[in-house]
Parts: C-alpha cells; sequence; structure tokens
C-alpha cells in the first residue's frame, strides 16, 4: 500500500449557509495514484477538488496535503506542489502566446529562466503543442486551448496534478494524449486527481475511483470494484462501460475493464462451443 | 457549484407587481430628483425611502450586500477625490494637500449619496422586473426590440462578469499567482492576466449568442409579435400620477423656495 | 432530399495565407426525416459544415466561399439566414451560452415572436415544443437555474418552435453528464418519432452515434472520408483510426471475439450484443 498523499478528514464546505455543497466527507487519496471522482454534476465534485490546493478550506474538519494542512498555507504556496487544470480553457487563458502561457505558473513559482525553459519545452513536445508554441492561446480550437491549460498545469513540475474533466469536448485521438500525458506524470511519481464523466478514462485508467452524489461519497475503492457496483452507479446516474455492463447480465466473472478481458472471460466461458 | 444568480429577484410584492413601464418612468423620476437636490439632508432622506422600498420588495440582504461591495469602491473614491479636489474655505483640518471643513465634508457626502440613490434606484428596478418585460417596457416606450433586448442582456452580464472573474482568479490563484498580495503596483499587474482572460472569454460567449438569435429567426418579420402584452391597471396609474405629481413638486420647490439648494441646507 | 450540399468549400475570414480550406470540397444529401451523424477529429471542420447549413456561413460570417447548400431545393446563398432559420434549426454545444431570456416559456417563444405570429399561435407552439422535449412542468423557471440537461432541453424546444424540417445538433451532449446525455438523447430521439424532422447530429460518441443514428459521415480535414449506414461506418476499424475516431466498445468486443472463436459478430448496439451474446446458451 502506498502512503497517502492527501487526505480529508470529515470535511464539510457550504458556499451559503445551510446548504453544504459538500458533507462529512472522508476521503485517502494514494500517492502516486490516479484517483477519478464521478457523478452527477452538482455532487460537490468540484467543491471536493479545490480543497486540494486550498482554493477552499473547509467549514469543518480538515485536508491534510503531503503532510501539511492546507489552511496553514497560502494558495500561491500550495501551488508550488499542486497545480489544477479548471474545466473551461477560457477561464485560464490570458498571455500572447502559449509558450508564454505554460511557462506563467512556473514564472510565478520563481524559477530560474532556464529550468522554466526546459519544463516548458518539454511539456510542449509530450503534448505536441510545439508548432503552436508562438501563436496565441486564445486564437487555437478547444481542443488545442484545453490541452494548453493541462501543458500550463504540467510545467509547474506538481508532486499533485488535480484536473477538472481533462477530456471534455477532445476527440478520441486528442484524449488519448491527454491519458499519456497521465502516466507520464505518474511515472515521475506525481499523484493525479481527475474529475470526470468520461467512463473509458476512468475504466482504463484509474487506480482509484470515487463516486459522489449530493455532497457525499456514495463508494470509494478500486475501480474494478467500484464500477462493478451497478446498484450504486445507478443510484448516482452513472452508466458503467458497455463491458461491465455486459459481464454483468451475463454473470461473466474476470477483469471486465477492458475489451480484451471481456473477450477473454467470454471465449473461456464458451470454449467447449468452439470446440464444438 | 459556485453561488449564482441573475438580477431579477422573483416576487409578489407592489413593486414586482408594477407595470415595467411605470417602475421605469419612475425610477428616472428618482433619478431627476436626486440630480437636482443638493442637500445632504434631502438626499439622505431619499435614499431611506429608496432602502424602504428594497424592503417591502423583500430584495435578499445578501443581494444588497453584493451591490455595495460593487458599487462603494467607486462611490467613496469619489467622495475622497471631491474632499482633495476642493479644500474648504474654513478648514478645521489642514494636512498638506487635504483641507477638511463642514463645507466641502457635506459636499461630498452629498455625492455620496446622490450616486448611492441613483445606483440603489437603478438595481431595485433591474432587481424587481424580469428581463422580457424590461425588454417590453423600453419597446412600448418607443425604443427598437433588439435595443432593448442588448441592454437587458448587458445588464445580465453584470453579475455573469463578476462571477466569471471570481473562476478565472482562482485559475490563477492555482497557478501561483497572488493578486492580492504586494505593492499596489503588483497588485494591478497582477490583477492584468485575470482581466484578459475574463474579457476575452466574454467576447467569446457575445460571439456565440449572436449566432444563437440568428439561427432563432432573429429580424425575420418587420412586425414582430409578443407571446405576453403589457396593460396598464388602476394601481398602476395611481402610482405614476402619484409618482409625477410628486416629482413634479419637488421640482417646483427646489427652483422655487430653493429647497435643498446646497449641501448644507437647511443649516448652511 | 432534404439537404443537398455540392462542393462545398470555405475558407474563414482573417485566415492566414496557405491555411487552407475549412471545408474542402464537401459532397452530402440528407434524406426527410433521417438521422445522420457527423463524426470526426476536432478541426476537421464539423462546427463550421453545421453553421452552412442554415446560413450563418456565409451571410454573418463572410470568408470564402464555393459550391452549393441546397435546402428544400433552393440554394442557401439567395435566402437569408432568418428565412433559413425556419427550415434548419440549430442547437449549439455550451448550454448556458445559448440561454438568454428570463424563463423558459420566453426562451421558447422568442423565434415565433421573430416570426410574427399571432399570441395564440406563439402560445401553442411554446407549449408543442416543451412537451416534446418534456420540459412544460418548467415554464416559468428561470433557465440559469436549470441543469445542464435541462437547459440544453430548452434549447432544442426553442429550436422545435420556429418548426423546422430538420434540427443540427453540434455536439449538444457534449459538455453534460450522464443523466444529462441520456435525457437530451431521449428528447431528440421523440421529436424524431413524433414530428418526423431530419436531424443531423456532430458527435464524438460513437455509442450514442450507433444507439440512435442511421447513416454516418466521417469528416477529416474538411472532407467527407465516408459516409454510410452507421454500422458499417463503425465497423472499419483502419477508417475510424484514421480518424482518430473509435468504436463502440461492443464493435470492439464482435471483432475481438471473432478473432478468438471464429465467429462472425458484427454488433454496433448495445442490446443486439445482448441478446446475440447470450442467446449463445453458456453456464449461465
Amino acid at each position: 500500500m502506498s502512503p497517502t498523499a492527501i487526505h480529508f478528514e470529515n470535511v464539510s464546505h457550504a458556499y451559503e449557509e445551510d446548504t453544504p455543497a459538500i458533507r462529512g466527507v472522508s476521503l485517502d487519496i494514494a500517492a502516486g495514484a490516479l484517483t477519478c471522482i464521478i457523478g452527477q454534476n452538482g455532487s460537490g465534485k468540484t467543491t471536493l477538488i479545490k480543497h486540494i490546493n486550498g482554493l477552499l478550506r473547509p467549514n469543518s474538519g480538515s485536508v491534510t496535503v503531503l503532510g501539511t494542512d492546507t489552511r496553514e498555507r497560502s494558495v500561491a504556496q500550495m501551488a508550488q506542489r499542486v497545480s489544477f487544470c479548471f474545466q473551461n480553457p477560457d477561464h485560464q487563458l490570458s498571455q500572447p502566446t502559449v509558450r508564454e502561457e505554460i511557462s506563467f505558473g512556473p514564472h510565478n513559482l520563481g524559477l530560474d529562466e532556464t529550468t522554466i525553459a526546459e519544463y516548458t519545452n518539454d511539456v510542449m513536445a509530450e503534448l505536441g503543442l510545439e508548432s503552436w508554441s508562438e501563436m496565441p492561446p486564445t486564437m487555437l480550437s478547444l481542443g488545442l486551448r484545453k490541452l494548453v491549460c493541462i501543458a500550463a498545469a504540467m510545467a509547474m513540475n506538481p508532486d499533485i496534478m488535480v484536473l477538472d474533466e481533462p477530456t471534455v469536448g477532445l476527440d478520441h485521438g486528442t484524449a488519448q494524449r491527454v491519458f499519456a500525458v497521465i502516466n507520464t506524470m505518474r511515472q515521475r511519481g506525481c499523484t493525479v486527481v481527475c474529475v470526470t464523466h468520461d467512463m473509458n478514462l476512468v475504466a482504463a485508467q484509474a487506480t482509484q475511483t470515487v463516486v459522489m452524489q449530493a455532497g457525499s461519497i456514495l463508494i470509494d475503492g478500486p475501480t474494478a470494484q467500484v464500477l462493478a457496483d451497478a446498484d450504486t452507479l445507478r443510484q448516482a446516474h452513472v452508466t458503467p462501460p458497455q463491458t461491465m455492463r455486459l459481464a454483468q447480465t451475463l454473470h461473466l466473472a474476470g477483469d471486465m475493464l477492458s475489451v480484451e478481458g471481456f473477450c477473454a472471460a467470454y471465449a473461456a466461458d464458451h470454449a467447449e462451443e468452439v470446440q464444438a | 457549484m459556485s453561488p449564482s444568480f441573475e438580477l431579477y429577484q422573483p416576487g409578489d410584492s407592489a413593486l414586482h407587481r408594477l407595470d415595467p413601464r411605470v417602475k421605469f418612468i419612475l425610477t428616472l423620476c428618482l433619478m431627476l430628483v436626486a440630480l437636482t437636490q443638493s442637500s445632504a439632508l434631502a438626499l439622505a432622506v431619499l435614499l431611506l425611502i429608496v432602502l424602504g422600498f428594497f424592503v417591502s420588495a423583500k430584495i435578499q440582504m445578501a443581494r444588497v450586500r453584493w451591490l455595495w461591495r460593487l458599487i462603494a469602491p467607486t462611490l467613496i473614491m469619489i467622495a475622497v477625490l471631491w474632499i482633495l479636489l476642493y479644500p474648504s474655505v474654513s478648514p478645521f483640518l489642514s494636512l498638506w494637500i487635504l483641507k477638511l471643513g463642514w463645507d466641502n465634508l457635506a459636499q461630498a457626502l452629498s455625492i455620496l449619496l446622490r450616486l448611492t440613490v441613483i445606483a440603489l434606484g437603478t438595481f431595485l428596478w433591474l432587481f424587481t422586473t424580469n428581463q422580457a418585460e424590461l425588454v417590453l417596457s423600453l419597446v412600448y416606450l418607443g425604443l427598437p426590440y433588439e435595443f432593448g433586448l442588448m441592454l437587458s442582456i448587458a445588464f445580465e452580464q453584470i453579475p455573469g462578469l463578476s462571477r466569471t472573474f471570481a473562476t478565472v482568479k482562482q485559475s490563477y490563484m492555482a497557478r501561483a499567482l497572488d493578486p492580492d498580495k504586494g505593492s499596489l503596483f503588483k497588485r494591478i499587474h497582477a490583477t492584468y492576466p485575470i482581466l484578459i482572460a475574463t474579457i476575452i472569454s466574454s467576447l467569446r460567449r457575445a460571439d456565440e449568442l449572436s449566432h444563437v438569435m440568428q439561427a432563432r429567426a432573429m429580424g425575420a418579420s418587420s412586425r414582430r409579435t409578443h407571446l405576453h402584452t403589457l396593460t396598464l391597471t388602476s394601481p398602476d396609474k395611481w402610482w405614476l400620477v402619484t409618482g409625477l405629481i410628486l416629482t413634479a413638486a419637488l421640482l417646483a420647490a427646489r427652483w422655487g423656495w430653493g429647497l435643498g439648494q446646497g449641501a448644507l441646507w437647511p443649516f448652511g | 432530399m432534404i439537404i443537398r450540399i455540392k462542393d462545398l468549400r470555405y475558407t474563414y475570414p482573417h485566415s492566414a495565407a496557405g491555411q487552407g480550406h475549412v471545408l474542402d470540397g464537401i459532397n452530402l444529401t440528407v434524406g426527410e426525416g433521417e438521422f445522420l451523424a457527423i463524426m470526426g477529429p476536432s478541426g476537421a471542420g464539423k462546427t463550421t459544415l453545421c453553421l452552412a447549413l442554415n446560413g450563418i456561413i456565409p451571410h454573418a460570417l463572410g470568408g470564402k466561399y464555393g459550391g452549393h447548400v441546397f435546402v428544400n431545393g433552393q440554394d442557401i446563398r439567395g435566402r437569408s439566414i432568418a428565412e433559413m432559420a425556419q427550415v434548419v434549426a440549430m442547437v449549439f454545444q455550451n448550454p448556458e451560452g445559448q440561454l438568454f431570456m428570463a424563463t423558459v416559456e420566453q426562451e421558447v417563444a422568442f423565434g415565433p415572436e421573430n416570426l410574427g405570429l399571432e399570441r395564440d399561435e406563439i402560445r401553442r407552439r411554446v407549449d408543442a415544443a416543451l412537451q416534446v422535449v418534456g420540459m412544460s412542468a418548467m415554464a416559468q423557471r428561470s433557465p440559469q437555474s436549470l441543469s445542464g440537461g435541462e437547459m440544453q432541453r430548452v434549447a432544442i424546444a426553442a429550436a422545435l418552435s420556429l418548426e423546422p424540417r430538420i434540427l443540427v445538433l453540434d455536439e449538444p451532449t457534449a459538455n453534460l453528464d450522464p443523466l444529462g446525455q441520456q435525457e437530451v438523447l431521449q428528447a431528440i430521439d421523440a421529436l424524431r418519432q413524433r414530428l418526423g424532422t431530419a436531424v443531423i447530429m456532430v458527435s464524438q460518441n460513437s455509442e450514442w452515434v450507433a444507439e440512435f443514428s442511421e447513416r454516418t459521415a466521417i469528416l477529416t480535414q474538411g472532407r467527407i472520408a465516408a459516409v454510410g449506414p452507421t454500422p458499417e461506418i463503425l465497423a472499419d476499424k483502419a477508417l475510424l483510426d484514421s480518424a482518430q475516431l473509435t468504436a463502440p466498445q461492443v464493435t470492439q468486443i464482435a471483432r475481438g471475439l471473432n478473432q478468438m472463436m471464429g465467429t462472425r459478430y458484427a454488433f454496433c448496439r448495445y442490446r443486439e450484443t445482448l441478446s446475440a451474446l447470450s442467446r449463445n446458451g453458456g453456464s449461465a
């Protein structure tokens, strides 16, 4: 069991009195894992993750990130270790070129120019943004604007990266690129937390899955186990991937997170027929 | 989800039920009176009356606080500048360029009150009139529909813009920008990218909206019809006549008997 | 044929020299009451194609335009956007960005009011459109207080109240959560069953495309790479790969099982897959 990177202890938060957006949330997020948070809009997912870098402070309970209570640090201090990518790219783009946009965060951290240039070039290469580096980011297509925002979060070389709906509006190919950089970050030891509706991302990549509803956690655990809990998912209006749904109705057992897993289980189950 | 609201506050108060045209005209009357009054005392009374309407229309306190935060910085800056730019002729306090006396203090106060009355009055109109009625009232009063619609959308953009600004600010704080720390120059410099992102995303939205409206046949017929129409009821007429008479009386008193002529009136 | 696109070429104004056409010789037809899906990678010109169907391109945006779009037999270049709006209605991707009136009812009435219809007729159309998308109970609500799925259903109703013969939806579910997606797709299905409106839907989600559409066109780099019955298109792995798309999981399962077990499955929809796979007995 890997050590805990983020620890929520009975956290509640209300924007307006008497209407808590999250209530009594306790959660451990393992270091180096990809944790996906799923659930309906308005179930408190974004409120939850804004606690990780201190944009929101708990009204009650506590959030410990990499051993520090978030109440003891400013958002700017938290940003040295936690980077955060918002859902709407238009809320994050202001610089005249893609290169400057990506190096904006590292500059705020006060890194030296050579390091900044190195980080910036690296993430542009990883996300395939080099040919756009001198373009104004606001002029790019939605998919590319989204990639620039993810690149800007990566360039801060964080220990924890929080992404709010990283694949919304992306085509399959671009989404694959995002999956790939999430893996690269994890190989470097970075903990990644994603809020998402993208069940493909969850099934294919997430180590841990958290299902939220009405401000509380319905279920939380290893992805295969969570996605197999059809009743709970139905309650949260989440539809599991087709492989899981088929496996459940056909009473197949095995690794159902991938098409290959499903096919292997089905073929094993029907071995006699094939021979016959 | 962050708290969000539109300007219009649904309700069933007398102000809500009042014909939007009458409300518009009465708002203009209020502005006229506020603009012609100089007396701090008279303006304070006017402000109390406006606040009374806020209470009667059951506008949420949170809404009033939001409004005050929106207008207070500008108002206070104007009042302070006034005191600095118009030194008192008989100051009781002189400190470098500051010459503070009852005369310029009362004048600054009267300006502050006048602008507050006008701002609160305008927002009272917007808080109690739904957008469709607002547009309709302007159309009935002779403005082109497109103009009325654009105006009402612009008003609705005020809370939208402050919401967008707040989100953009958060996203930049997450990239280690601290717009609330350091010298004034540093803060202004740090706010710059936040403003740019806010403006660009608003322009993008405006562009989208223009496509949406065209795709919904905006301008298809020279004779635009309306699902809802406006009719003046007798309370509406009563309010209108009373409002107009009161305004006329106040204006007459102002020019005839010098009611509220100077900032210190009736004491100066 | 309700829509016939002939060799359509288009370049946005102010685009850099040598950047090429966004639409580069599109030929496509859409039948009366048909459900056509358009898929393709981002930047392929999907949104541009949508805007070219109701005349926003070229009337509002200008740019270099070649070829023809015939709607109902008439070239759209000879008709205004407002005229076109009564035949081709549009629903855009961003739910919040396309609602601007104070109540749901006023939002839906906006189009008919623009047409200068009588009040009774406006009322009839508003009620009918809200009923189709299942939003009648929320007529007096403020659109901004609704969920994403509800907002998008209101946007569809606001398009339907123009009583169009074609509804164009540009990624209508991309910004929605799963429940919102289902609500919107059910609303689209209901309007097709009841009104017989032709639907052209841009989508990245091959599972939804498989469930609902009859034909699918794949758009890459401003050209139609392929168009045909949805099951055939989604079964063509090489085609999908080249367009950075992915097939529904059930289609991938059919391919996997065929390789492992020598079967000849061709799946595209969930239900047909389930019944085919459970028909084979098995240990269950």
